[in-house]
């Protein structure tokens, strides 16, 4: 599974990176890094909140293939 | 409130765009929003229209369109080339103002953006907490020993203010000049008559203001180690050129108007709720680590901006017919408490999961002050519960709010 983040959406709320610093950080102009897009089912979950809470509904995890 | 169209073109276009509403369906409304009503009337109003219609038209001055869900003003947000920023007051379609970036749509948008974007960064905010922190502390210490205090006047405008004016490097006892300037100004945005005059001739000092502050840092530049606000704004480029006079001006105008209100009235409600809801008051003083996600919480259920949008080209939405010119309220206050996304939504659950709130507004125009206000409204509700856990509204007159940004007009708390 791959953790994406549409960078037209993304308008730099800084939601990701505050709730899941483990897999976003944030670049000067505070607009996220993802830190590790390759994921576990262990990571989905913990990821799940920072992907919830996206205001711009920019963040995906998709299914690799 | 004077609520009359001088202009007969523009007279003529409100009561075609009226019919053109009546025709399509939309339920029509007549939302004067700068009515002063009891606190928390207009989320009520926002809950009952919304229950109605994701989109309404209210016949209010010049009539505009009301995105009520959070569905259409997010995709609206996010359609720039639709939903312009060339106007973004509901009730005035033609402002002889220009706030920048505010007003400036994209792509030219991008490259004022990205300089604010780094000055207000997490990092510079991360930077500037403990100054932030020890602003906070003093202002509460300074009534904390009087057992009460008008919360809005000796707190809620002071702190704000003096934030702004410490990031910007500017004297702190020019505080009451600044409340005074941002106070005529919001009385006077969408409303009419001497409301509205009051609000340019404030316009006018604040710009007379910030040409003194230009002209001393052109004068006087700080060394660039110091990371002075002004002096890196007097030299940032905007593309590949630097900014001109009128630029930096106009900015510094729309940092000031947009970084005080707003944590101002933000505060309000969080007090108001505060004081009136023991089990959230002890909540936040027995387990402040929750503090964080009360803080979007109280900006979810109390989002205090109905900006609008204007129509760029003509579009269908949301089943309405709108046309090129015609203002749209996108309303966060709203869209914020929408049942589609959130469960009890109007209900304050200061350990919600899932919020999506559209306190900052979405898209490239997205509040560049969020990370700030986040800060200084986590503060406050730290160092205030350290030293006042308990406390009461003490005042019946003066809970009463207006629009388009709401917020509680007077609150006196009282504690043992």
């Amino acid at each position: 599974m791959k953790l994406t983040v549409d960078t037209g959406k993304c308008s730099g709320h800084g939601r990701c990176y505050s709730l899941a610093p483990d897999y976003f950080d944030c670049d000067d102009e505070g607009f996220p890094i993802v830190l590790r897009p390759d994921l576990t089912a262990a990571d989905v979950v913990a990821v799940g909140d920072a992907v919830a809470n996206c205001p711009e509904r920019a963040i995906a995890i998709l299914e690799e293939g | 409130m004077n609520n009359k169209i001088v202009d007969p073109a523009e007279a003529a276009e409100a009561t075609a765009r009226l019919e053109r509403a009546k025709a399509a369906g939309c339920p029509v409304v007549h939302f004067d929003y700068t009515t002063p009503k009891p606190a928390l009337s207009y989320f009520d109003e926002f809950d009952k229209l919304r229950a109605e219609t994701p989109v309404a038209y209210s016949d209010y001055g010049p009539g505009f369109w009301m995105l009520l869900t959070a569905e259409l003003v997010r995709d609206a947000y996010q359609a720039p080339e639709i939903f312009s920023s060339s106007a973004t007051i509901p009730t005035v379609p033609h402002p002889d103002w220009q706030w920048i970036p505010t007003m400036i749509d994209p792509p030219e948008h991008a490259d004022f953006r990205r300089v604010l974007n780094v000055a207000f960064s997490p990092r510079f905010v991360r930077n500037l907490e403990d100054v932030i922190r020890q602003d906070c502390v003093d202002t509460i210490e300074s009534f904390l020993a009087d057992g009460k205090v008008d919360f809005l006047d000796q707190f809620a405008k002071v702190f704000p203010t003096q934030v702004f004016l410490r990031i910007l490097g500017l004297p702190l006892e020019h505080t009451d000049m600044f409340m005074g300037w941002v106070e005529t100004v919001f009385e006077g945005l969408g409303h009419f008559g001497d409301f509205a005059d009051d609000q340019l001739q404030a316009q006018k000092e604040i710009h007379a203001y910030f040409a003194e502050v230009l002209k001393d840092r052109r004068a006087n530049p700080r060394p660039q180690e110091e990371g002075d606000f002004f002096t890196i704004l007097a030299t940032s480029k905007v593309g590949d050129r630097v900014m001109t006079d009128e630029e930096f001006l106009n900015m510094s105008e729309v940092l000031l108007l947009a970084g005080l209100d707003t944590v101002k009235s933000q505060l309000s409600y969080m007090f108001y709720h505060l004081a009136t809801t023991p089990s959230d008051r002890e909540w936040i003083t027995r387990e402040p680590e929750i503090i964080p996600n009360a803080v979007e919480e109280f900006l979810r259920a109390h989002t205090i901006v109905m900006g609008a949008r204007q129509v760029a080209q003509d579009t269908d939405f949301g089943g309405c017919p709108m046309k090129k010119g015609d203002m749209v309220m996108v309303a966060g206050p709203s869209a914020s408490r929408d049942e589609a996304e959130y469960d009890n939504p109007a209900q304050i659950q200061l350990d919600r999961k899932v919020n999506r709130h559209f306190s900052f507004a979405a898209g490239p125009h997205r509040c560049v002050g969020a990370h700030l206000a986040r800060t200084e409204l986590a503060i406050v509700l730290e160092e205030w519960h350290k030293r006042i856990p308990n406390y009461r509204v003490t005042n019946t007159e003066g809970l009463v709010e207006s629009g388009p940004q709401v917020g509680i007009e007077a609150l006196h708390l009282a504690w043992d």
